[in-house]
């Protein structure tokens, strides 16, 4: 488990102290992907720069399975660090070297059995599809291609942490979406715990178990991934979510559904519509996928006369639906 | 233009020291310039009062060595040349001198490459947990282009450094090219320059072409 407590990071300029993060306290459970989410200067690559002791807390320690990773000489830190792995956003593949030795590397400083190198480096490159690349040099692939070397390189070692730093951020939305799905199917095989920054939240959505959020240094909310999509408390949640503005459709006769893969292939709403001849209007929908499951949201305007007959028969579909009316606000 | 046996035996004999010093204080300046150059990179890069003090102490004594024209600065270190060369005259007595003014210039050049490389890849490297031999080493790997470049650019000075050696007593291709054309010989004066000007060529050439070879970035 990674835990930070009292967390305390400033930076200090000739006139100036930032505060870059704010008494952070958490804790990481392990086998989860935890999803750190927030705009930009929220202090998100602070914290997991601290993780892998890249730089120091001003107060505070950090814990990895108990050891406090400050408290420690370098050779043991170096020691911690190969149970850790941290992909960048840049790639930062060293450029001299090949895809191949870029992998075989970090399992050289990590003096993983020297018999066993050559099949662990094939085998992590074929788990991110580039094995055919094994000889090329960083130059010539792609970003996304380099991303997924990145994330070879980072769990060759087979480490227990997995520290992810908006690596999707660089990236068009169909490449970040196979990155993803690569980290997804690492997760499910290695069962490692995987932290990973983003201020894309619908990448967040797509692939952590459970979401921190984060504003100005402080951590605003933790939810389970769901859970924030449906029922996000903070303002910097919903922003994100795109959700800000829906306060504005609040009125009489305005409902919000909530519904997920089960009811999303069946025609439910066009059903109501004819069986109980409902006036209806979508003010706002959205569809997301959190993990391998599809959640939705819809805020609609219902009239007619069997409205109480319409709304139950919503219901045992499978959607959930309460009012959406300035009294709920 | 025609030689005799014995101004042949001379010319060979001049390119020939001139070969050795400058293969000899080649390859200690690469020594000399590697340390002075990762000194100055890690004392700048250990981010502590100490460090910054000794980064600009260092500086200041590698800037000294390089700005004393070369020629006095053989001079100076004429006591110092005698105490561990045994002698102040021919091609060994220019050693010192040499490398004391091209090695801090290669480390400053050293320097400059090391801090060049993205500090991402700097972070990557400390991130696997990366010891301090495998970190240098990697530091050379991926600035290699750049070293072999900035070697080049140093082999070249020395050649010039040499021919000026040569003025004092150091021998080799400039000393003969002084020599002869002080007695109007021309001809051998020219064969020396364009001796010296083929090698430079020489360095240049396999430089870049090392250069072109070694640089995936």
């Amino acid at each position: 488990m990674i835990e930070l407590i009292g967390i305390n990071k400033s930076y200090e300029t000739k006139n100036h102290t930032f505060d870059v993060l704010k008494n952070i306290n958490l804790k990481l459970d392990e086998r989860m992907c935890h999803g750190i989410v927030g705009y930009s200067g929220a202090g998100k690559s602070t914290l997991v720069r601290l993780m892998n002791g890249l730089i120091k807390p001003s107060s505070g320690k950090i814990l990895i399975d108990q050891v406090d990773l400050f408290n420690q000489d370098k050779k043991t830190i170096n020691a911690l660090r190969h149970q850790i792995g941290f992909v960048f956003q840049s790639h930062n593949l060293l450029s001299q070297l090949t895809v191949y030795d870029n992998v075989l590397l970090s399992l050289k400083i990590s003096k993983y059995p020297k018999k066993l190198r050559h099949s662990r480096v094939m085998e992590v490159l074929d788990r991110v599809g580039l094995q055919t690349k094994a000889f090329s040099y960083p130059k010539t692939l792609s970003g996304g291609q380099q991303q997924r070397v990145g994330i070879a390189r980072a769990i060759a070692t087979k480490p227990k942490y997995l520290l992810c730093d908006e690596i999707t951020s660089a990236l068009d939305v169909t490449t970040a979406l196979e990155v993803v799905k690569v980290l997804n199917d690492i997760q499910a095989q290695e069962q490692i715990t995987i932290v990973f920054i983003s201020h894309q939240m619908d990448i967040i959505l797509a692939i952590a178990d459970q979401v921190i959020v984060m504003k100005d240094g402080q951590i605003e909310e933790i939810q389970e991934t769901k859970r924030l999509f449906i029922d996000p408390l903070s303002e910097t949640t919903k922003m994100l979510l795109k959700q800000g503005q829906l306060d504005d459709f609040r009125a009489d006769h305005t409902y919000q559904l909530m519904y997920d893969s089960n009811c999303v292939y069946e025609m439910v709403l066009s059903t109501m519509i004819k069986r109980y001849m409902v006036d209806l209007s979508i003010l706002y929908a959205q569809t997301i996928s959190i993990k391998k499951e599809i959640i939705g949201i819809m805020i609609i305007k219902l009239k007619g006369a069997f409205l109480a007959d319409a709304l139950s028969f919503l219901e045992s579909h499978q959607i959930r639906v309460s009012p959406f009316n300035k009294e709920m606000s | 233009m025609h030689f005799t046996s014995y101004e042949k035996t001379v010319i060979t004999e001049a390119f020939k020291d001139t070969l050795m010093l400058l293969f000899t204080t080649g390859g200690l300046v690469l020594i000399f310039g590697l340390f002075i150059g990762l000194v100055l990179y890690f004392t700048e890069t250990s981010e502590t009062r100490k460090g910054y003090v000794a980064h600009k102490t260092f500086g200041v004594v590698i800037d000294i060595f390089r700005s004393i024209p070369f020629i006095i600065l053989m001079i100076i270190l004429i006591p110092f040349t005698v105490l561990i060369m045994n002698t102040m005259l021919g091609p060994k007595a220019a050693i010192p001198a040499l490398v004391l003014s091209a090695g801090p210039f290669y480390g400053r050049i050293i320097y400059n490459a090391l801090k060049e490389i993205p500090k991402g890849h700097i972070e990557a490297i400390k991130a696997m947990g990366a010891n301090r031999t495998t970190f240098i080493v990697l530091l050379i790997k991926e600035s290699l282009p750049s070293l072999i470049a900035g070697f080049t650019v140093t082999m070249v000075s020395l050649v010039g450094f040499i021919a000026a050696a040569g003025a004092v007593g150091a021998g080799g291709l400039g000393d003969l090219a002084r020599r002869r054309a002080l007695t109007m010989d021309y001809d051998m004066m020219y064969v020396s320059v364009v001796l010296l000007l083929v090698i430079v060529l020489f360095i240049q050439i396999i430089g870049d072409y090392a250069v072109k070879k070694i640089d995936k970035r």
